[in-house]
């Protein structure tokens, strides 16, 4: 299975969930804007992408854009955070929307519900 | 395609009584809050309160020291206070030490053990004690913004709210205190010889809450707030139409003079000097409430209630009677070291309980001596005389006139227009050689009233207010004199006017005049 991705321009929400996917046993890697995160799925394409709306140099919308045009990433799922209203961002096509703040549980949930509980460890 | 809705808006009652109401309904859930306060400010204290009411709620606490204390000590020193419930512990609070893993491991070896000891033990409370360590240890106050940045942001996330205690920057604002959800600053204030502790909210992010300095007291029960009463009062609040025009005194003579009694739902101020019955006018006030089916209420600060029910009967008022109907409440406070905002929350609930029509404050000058700012006392009574209106509740508290005797006669408060709406003033004159008791209405609000001067009889058969003086006059300034009329002194003869000088200048100047220069020649 590959990584989750965390795409958030805010340092804090990003080390904050990396540490508890980490703690849950998933692997992860982080990004603070959207340029930095195509550049890391094109390193390793992810097993789903946790992706802000707001973001500087690339947008949360943008990475998306990128991501339908790129077949090796189409399918990836993707999960849209924001505090915006939700009319803003629900028609993108995601696999799931995180109105901010959110609590850890329903990311778990909703990272379990896409792609299943973390691997086993060796 | 999944959706996850908001994320409901959950309170956390602290248990605190006064801090709840203060907080606007408690402290946010997941939210990260700093208590600042000097060393016995209560901050421990306040803490493990939350703490145990939380474990009571079924909660799961944890309870983190960065200090090098013992938790021997500390619960040792929680156990005197009635909250401590010795069943929580280790069940629902955890008391942890994290002060060797700060010291070995830095900051993120402390949020990495925060982060997992919160899920281990399902924590939905989080009590981090002493970061003044933490402040130390930190290489730089960047590093210290970002662990607490980043223990904001996990709590937040796992729902967990924090407390976080530190004696640090009581004075001025660092970063960090703006990066936390609420600041509550405890301190202990010094006026004269007397320390009142007080507590303030500096900010409190998405949500209303009292501003000021709100009176607290730490007791065998722990922390007791005592909120502002100027800010639980709604200036803005209309009184409704009241089913009660007039409240009367009972006292034969003196509700002639008021067309009734003073208006339902107003206050009144009873201004005389010591000994000139305002205390038995109050208790006659009560008492013909009760008459009339109103129960009444006497806050006293002087006399305790049998030396009331004593002097009371003195002149024909017996008051245990209606004390044991209930129709008379009676709650005495020796006018020691009283905290006002505890007064103005015990008179705020009396006159908020709907049980009470009448309220008998005896006196004025207690609350101005349980005030450490005077100044304030103005808009204390401001904000009860409101509250008063708006319950269609009739206060009467007495003011202790500067002198018994002589022309002048001072009021010994300011704005008076704010802090009542009826004025009764009564003074001892003296007249043929004996002293005699008067009582006068200088003010009553928006109502006809008799404006003369009555004498105030207090016999062993109860007050009553006779007809006008009429054989005095100048009672006013407490030296009457009668109206027998005075020879009238024989005109003196007027000099002639001195040439240069005007006609209308004193023959014999009472004092002699400054600035006048010499006259040429004299």
């Amino acid at each position: 299975m590959g990584p989750v991705l965390i795409v958030d321009d805010e340092f804090g929400i990003v080390e904050a969930v990396r540490d508890l996917l980490s703690d849950e046993g998933y692997r992860t890697v982080t990004a603070l804007n959207g340029r930095e995160a195509l550049e890391r799925m094109a390193q390793e394409r992810p097993a789903m992408v946790l992706l802000d709306y707001m973001m500087p140099v690339l947008n949360g919308p943008g990475v998306l854009e990128s991501m339908q045009k790129d077949p090796v990433l189409r399918d990836v799922p993707v999960v849209m955070m924001s505090a915006s209203p939700p009319e803003f961002w629900q028609h993108l096509p995601c696999a799931g929307f995180l109105p901010k703040p959110f609590d850890i549980d329903q990311l778990l949930a909703m990272v379990h519900r896409i792609i299943g509980s973390p691997p086993l460890p060796h | 395609m999944t959706a996850g809705g908001p994320r409901e808006e959950q309170r956390v009652s602290t248990g605190i009584p006064g801090l709840d109401t203060v907080l606007c309904g408690g402290l946010r859930k997941g939210r990260m809050y700093m208590v600042l306060g000097l060393p016995g400010a209560g901050k421990t204290i306040l803490a493990n309160q939350i703490c145990f009411h939380q474990a009571a709620q079924g909660h799961r606490v944890l309870y983190l020291t960065l200090l090098a204390e013992s938790h021997t000590e500390l619960v040792s020193n929680l156990q005197t206070l009635s909250f401590f419930d010795p069943a929580c512990v280790p069940g629902k609070i955890s008391y942890l030490s994290a002060f060797t893993i700060l010291e070995q491991g830095g900051l993120e070896a402390l949020a990495d053990l925060v982060r997992k000891e919160i899920k281990a033990h399902k924590a939905s409370l989080l009590v981090l004690d002493g970061l003044l360590a933490a402040e130390e240890l930190a290489p730089s106050r960047q590093a210290l913004k970002k662990f607490i940045h980043g223990l904001q942001v996990v709590t937040g996330l796992i729902g967990c709210t924090t407390v976080v205690l530190t004696t640090g920057g009581t004075k001025g604002l660092r970063a960090e205190h703006t990066m936390v959800d609420g600041l509550l600053v405890l301190q202990q204030r010094t006026f004269g010889v007397r320390t009142l502790r007080e507590l303030s909210v500096r900010k409190f992010r998405g949500s209303a809450y009292k501003l000021g300095q709100h009176g607290f007291e730490i007791t065998g029960d722990g922390l007791t707030v005592y909120p502002r009463l100027e800010s639980m009062v709604d200036g803005n609040l209309v009184p409704g139409a009241g089913k009660r025009e007039r409240d009367a005194f009972g006292v034969q003579g003196l509700d002639a003079m008021l067309k009734g009694g003073v208006p339902a739902g107003s206050t009144t101020i009873l201004l005389g000097p010591p000994g000139s019955g305002k205390t038995l006018l109050g208790l006659a006030f009560l008492a013909e409430g009760a008459r009339q089916g109103e129960r009444g209420h006497y806050f006293a600060f002087y006399d305790a209630p049998e030396r009331m029910l004593a002097q009371a009967a003195g002149v024909g008022m017996h008051m245990q009677p209606l004390m044991e109907r209930g129709d008379l409440e009676v709650s005495f406070r020796p006018p020691t070291e009283n905290i006002l905002d505890k007064m103005g929350m015990e008179l705020l609930t009396t006159i908020r309980s709907g049980r009470v029509r009448r309220i008998f404050l005896d006196g004025y000058e207690a609350l101005l001596r349980s005030s450490t700012r005077q100044s304030r006392v103005a808009r204390f009574l401001a904000a009860l005389v409101n509250e008063c209106r708006v319950r269609e509740v009739t206060l009467i508290y007495t003011v202790e006139a500067s002198s018994a005797f002589g022309p002048e006669v001072k009021f010994p408060l300011k704005g008076i227009s704010m802090v009542a709406e009826n004025i009764l003033f009564l003074r001892m004159v003296e007249l043929h050689s004996g002293l005699r008791r008067f009582i006068a209405a200088l003010k009553v609000r928006n109502s006809a009233y008799d404006p003369a001067l009555r004498e105030l009889e207090i016999t062993g058969e109860g007050l009553a207010v006779g007809e006008p003086f009429a054989e005095g006059q100048m009672l006013m300034t407490g030296l009457a004199r009668t109206r027998t009329p005075e020879p009238t002194p024989l005109p003196k003869p007027r000099r002639k006017p001195r040439a240069n000088t005007s006609s209308s200048a004193r023959a014999t100047p009472a004092k002699p005049r400054r600035n006048v220069r010499k006259r040429r020649g004299s």
